[in-house]
């Protein structure tokens, strides 16, 4: 291997595609004749670019209806968009019957009632006729953060069962059950969407509760701002939800109107999206901190800081070659009873179990922590059971096997299982290794 | 066909319907066959069905999702890029039988690749996959990520080096071990 074989490789790429130059094509040629490095990595770019370029993976027709089940709210909402649109040809007709649709616009604009009065507006206490709770929103047990992006902090309790997805600005909230309360700072196109069984609810900026009970009747309270409510039933029928007011939306598509608040919205209080919302009405560009999700928070904040400190150090010890050094750190991060106040005292756990496996040798400890680790949430969980088949690697392939298989027989957690068939591939870990 | 036509957007449903087998080869093109890509198509199709109604037929249908997908696919990766990578493939070392016609062999050398395609910055690893595998010019690709020629050009250089010298460090540790096991 010398070094013109650097040099050669650049060349590599085009005279497999067959675009090198004559001159080039002659150099490559020749050099390859007597460098074995080289042809071996000809051989595998070749086999590799032909073989990625030649994917056509199948997208099964059950595959295709599910993800178009998932598209479904955009789906609609495109559609409800696209039904608002004038064609341009539109037009002309518009020009031929100007005075009648006018007319028509205007017959309409008298007989018909207005959207919101399609909405009764009731009292506070009708609710409990409806078998909603005087008070929904009681927070009966602890509530737990969520905060997507540096403008949405959600606080869910009451057994919460959602989902958050973030796509560039736009986020998705996905509830089936429980209470949250959600704080959004919209402007600079940001969209939230949240989604229930009974309501769609997009949001452009505002502070409001949501509470979806076990039949999937949705209560929602907004605070300030507004929040604009479709109808699975009528998606193209939007009603504005004013702060202040409440809407009752039952999954049979009955929905009721209050005006009054069911509680107060003390439990929206939250200095740091208040910092937001004032910033942002005024005008003034809002700065977001490097990990606006724990260290802007007043309380956890500087604990979370330090422990972010913590992590680099040990993280450059360990690149540095002073396993060592950085076991110390990671061990005192690790030793954290509470995780409320060190959220990272799992992933603390993680490093600190693979630098005493992989660097220094030490299985036994290292296997505790795993197994410590197994189930925690997140990928933390998941990192751990893939180490601890990794751990019987080079000792016993065929245990190490037989883990990783069944992890990738896993159903409930597809990743993860994914995960470990890669790596059965990955180390080469075929029924061979038990013979 | 006529004016209407033209400037009439398809029902939503059907695009996903029709375009969703092409986006969803595209990104495994993209991020490698063994990789989820159900976020990205989600993604993909959330920017589509956003923009649909204010589709004018300016290009061809599939050539706007084309651009879309291609996007969203850079977006991913820069996220995928800065997220820390906890587990990092190392080889054991233990050299195949070079046999280069075979399935197992296309299929390992997938797996590098992809592997080495994910260590690249991620405008280099766009410009790759999008010259090198998908077979895009480099006008289309500075068109379609909205880049100088020469730009794109330059990543290009970049990746394949770097992406040669990432396939070359895996070779020579078999090619290593092939002379010690010869030598002993």
């Amino acid at each position: 291997m010398s070094l013109s074989c650097e040099h050669h490789a650049e060349d590599l790429v085009p005279y497999i595609r067959g675009d090198a130059a004559t001159l080039v094509k002659t150099r490559l040629e020749s050099h390859l004749q007597h460098c074995a490095a080289c042809r071996k990595l000809h051989r595998e770019m070749a086999m590799a670019l032909a073989g990625a370029a030649n994917l056509k993976p199948e997208l099964k027709a059950t595959e295709l209806d599910r993800k178009v089940l998932r598209l479904s709210p955009y789906i609609e909402a495109s559609r409800a968009r696209q039904s608002q649109r004038h064609r341009p040809l539109a037009w002309l007709a518009v020009g031929t019957t100007t005075v009648a649709v006018l007319l028509a616009i205007a017959l309409i604009a008298v007989y018909t009632p207005s959207r919101e009065a399609v909405v009764a507006p009731m009292p506070v206490a009708a609710l409990a006729e409806m078998g909603v709770d005087d008070d929904p929103f009681e927070l009966d047990v602890a509530p737990v953060h969520h905060q997507p992006t540096p403008h949405i902090r959600i606080l869910a309790a009451t057994l919460w069962d959602g989902q958050i997805e973030t796509h560039g600005r736009r986020t998705m909230v996905r509830m089936t059950r429980g209470f949250a309360a959600i704080s959004f700072v919209g402007g600079q196109r940001r969209r939230l969407i949240v989604q229930t069984p009974a309501a769609s609810l997009e949001v452009v900026g505002t502070r409001f509760l949501v509470d979806v009970n076990d039949d999937g009747n949705v209560t929602v309270a907004v605070a300030d701002g507004r929040v604009r409510v479709r109808n699975p039933q009528t998606p193209d029928k939007p009603v504005m939800l004013r702060a202040g007011t409440t809407l009752v939306a039952t999954r049979e598509g009955t929905w009721t109107k209050a005006q009054e608040l069911p509680m107060s919205a003390a439990h929206l209080d939250d200095p740091y999206l208040t910092e937001l919302h004032n910033a942002s009405s005024s005008g003034e560009r809002v700065r977001t901190p490097k990990n606006p999700t724990l260290q802007s928070d007043p309380v956890m904040g500087p604990q979370v800081s330090d422990v972010l400190e913590q992590l680099e150090r040990a993280e450059q010890l360990a690149t540095r070659d002073q396993p060592a050094a950085a076991v110390t750190i990671y061990e005192s991060c690790a030793d954290d009873e509470d995780p409320t106040y060190n959220p990272y005292r799992d992933l603390c756990r993680l490093q600190l179990a693979r630098l005493l496996a992989f660097e220094l040798g030490n299985q036994q400890r290292a296997r505790a922590l795993f197994e410590l680790l197994v189930g925690a949430p997140s990928d933390v969980g998941s990192e751990a059971s893939l180490a601890l088949c990794e751990l019987d690697l080079e000792s016993d392939p065929c245990q190490a096997r037989a883990c990783l298989t069944k992890l990738a027989d896993l159903s409930s957690e597809p990743q993860l299982a994914r995960e470990a068939k890669s790596l059965l591939g990955r180390w080469r870990l075929d029924s061979e290794v038990c013979k | 066909m006529g004016l209407f036509s033209i400037f009439e957007p398809p029902d939503p449903e059907l695009v996903v319907r029709e375009h969703g087998p092409m986006v969803h080869r595209h990104l495994k093109r993209i991020f490698g066959p063994q990789a989820d890509t159900d976020d990205a198509f989600q993604m993909v199709f959330i920017e589509v069905l956003r923009s649909l109604p204010s589709f004018r037929g300016q290009a061809k249908l599939s050539t706007w999702i084309r651009r879309i997908t291609w996007n969203v696919a850079y977006q991913e990766m820069r996220s995928q890029y800065r997220r820390p990578k906890i587990v990092s493939f190392e080889d054991d070392g233990h050299g195949d039988d070079l046999d280069a016609e075979s399935e197992a062999a296309t299929h390992e050398a997938l797996g590098h690749l992809y592997t080495g395609l994910e260590n690249l910055d991620p405008k280099q690893r766009m410009a790759v996959v999008m010259h090198d595998i998908e077979g895009q010019t480099l006008k289309e690709i500075s068109q379609a990520l909205g880049r100088p020629l020469q730009t794109v050009a330059s990543q290009l250089r970049a990746g394949r080096s770097q992406l040669c010298a990432w396939m070359r460090g895996d070779a020579l540790v078999e090619i290593d071990n092939k002379h010690e096991e010869v030598s002993s």
